[in-house]
């Protein structure tokens, strides 16, 4: 049993293309982050740990 | 992985300069298919063992600068598998081919889940490949890829992140009115050599999810679940696969879907996004399906929202077979 409930409050995706030229790695995640974060009105300050992969 | 983007360490570019992670914990996920699935459910262990309140969770793909093929085919026995089933579609050709020839399944009917889920796309502004006249002819007519995958019954290779912020209860209902609570999560691993493997059934998804439902207290997932955003890779996926989740019988995935049941008006949508036929950043796709599940719940869908959701599954498929099932609701289960 979990000690803590779990949700899922905030939510950021980028446009979803073949290829996304327009921007590089960072600038490319910045983009959900940015929209995840302004979704929960939160501040980086505020996360507490960062779990992240891609392949 | 390195393989992939072509750079190694990503987690110091994209964990500490993109994500806030500058003087935090972050940790760095590769589970290949799962990746996203694998990425949430470490995100809701960390909250749910107590050690944390908020987490950021993120899932991303940008493959210009590498090569997904490339990477897959070291993955693979090199004597025995390489030749036969490295990469990604070789594999799934078998396992379309090998479901086909079990249970009758016609290439009709895997056409029919991509008009599904292109047309299904058209609805979410940030789908890849967004189809709304899209055909059963134009599907079935696309060039063979590996028999009997046409172009059209694959997923695209896409690019983009998907970043999402879990929090504990107490936090939680500080953020929002409608959190998204996970019910369930529950990962089943199965590997044996994919030349000794039968290639259909997916037995991953069936442990996965009968271990979820149990849990969530799901005794009938067509009428208990109100959505569903699964990982289907390929249209001949999609049908396989609602039978490995219960959804129905083995060998009436065809059938399920000529009923109208997984269509955007039947009882049980399927991937009312557009699923993975339609975007897959890799590494994000599954974790897009968490996102999708969680949308659902919000009732933030716009025009691709199914009416009444209380509780969605969202599951992750892998290249050991691999598969994550979560369920989330719009209550804690306590």
């Amino acid at each position: 049993m979990p000690k803590q409930e779990v949700a899922v409050v905030g939510i950021g995706q980028t446009k979803f293309r073949s290829k996304r030229r327009d921007v590089n790695i960072p600038e490319m995640i910045y983009e959900a982050v940015d929209m995840a974060l302004k979704d929960a009105e939160l501040e980086p300050g505020d996360i507490d740990a960062i779990i992240i992969g891609n392949i | 992985m390195d393989h992939f983007e072509g750079i190694n360490f990503s987690e110091l570019w994209t964990g500490i300069d993109a994500a806030p992670g500058y003087l935090k914990p972050v940790v760095k996920i590769a589970t290949g298919g799962t990746t996203g699935s694998s990425l949430a459910i470490c995100g809701y262990h960390n909250i749910a063992s107590g050690i944390y309140d908020k987490v950021l969770v993120v899932g991303w793909e940008k493959l210009n600068e590498g090569g997904a093929t490339t990477g897959i085919i070291t993955a693979f026995d090199p004597v025995w598998e390489r030749p036969s089933l490295a990469g990604a579609l070789g594999p799934l050709a078998l396992m379309a081919g090998m479901y086909s020839a079990k249970y009758g399944i016609t290439p009709e009917q895997a056409a029919k889940v991509t008009v599904k889920n292109r047309s299904n796309a058209a609805n979410n502004p940030f789908a890849h490949l967004q189809m709304p006249d899209i055909t059963i002819d134009y599907v079935m007519s696309s060039q063979v890829i590996s028999y009997p995958l046409r172009l059209h019954d694959c997923c695209p290779q896409s690019e983009g992140a998907c970043a999402l912020i879990f929090a504990n209860e107490k936090e939680a209902k500080k953020i929002t009115d409608t959190p998204a609570w996970f019910h369930a999560v529950e990962t089943a691993h199965y590997y044996t050599f994919g030349t000794d493997d039968k290639m259909y059934d997916l037995p991953t998804a069936t442990i996965a999810s009968k271990k979820a439902y149990k849990r969530a207290g799901i005794k009938n997932p067509i009428k208990d679940l109100d959505v569903a955003e699964i990982y289907e890779p390929t249209s001949w996926s999609e049908l396989s696969w609602t039978e490995a989740l219960g959804f129905c019988k083995p060998g009436d995935g065809g059938k399920l879907l000529d009923e109208g049941i997984t269509q955007m008006s039947g009882e049980l949508p399927v991937n009312p996004s557009g699923g993975v036929l339609s975007t897959n950043p890799i590494g994000a796709t599954a974790l897009v399906r968490v996102a999708e599940a969680a949308i659902q719940i919000m009732d933030r869908g716009g025009k691709r929202q199914v009416p009444d959701v209380e509780k969605a599954l969202a599951m992750g498929f892998g290249g050991s077979l691999w598969t994550e099932v979560m369920i989330l609701g719009n209550e804690p289960l306590r």
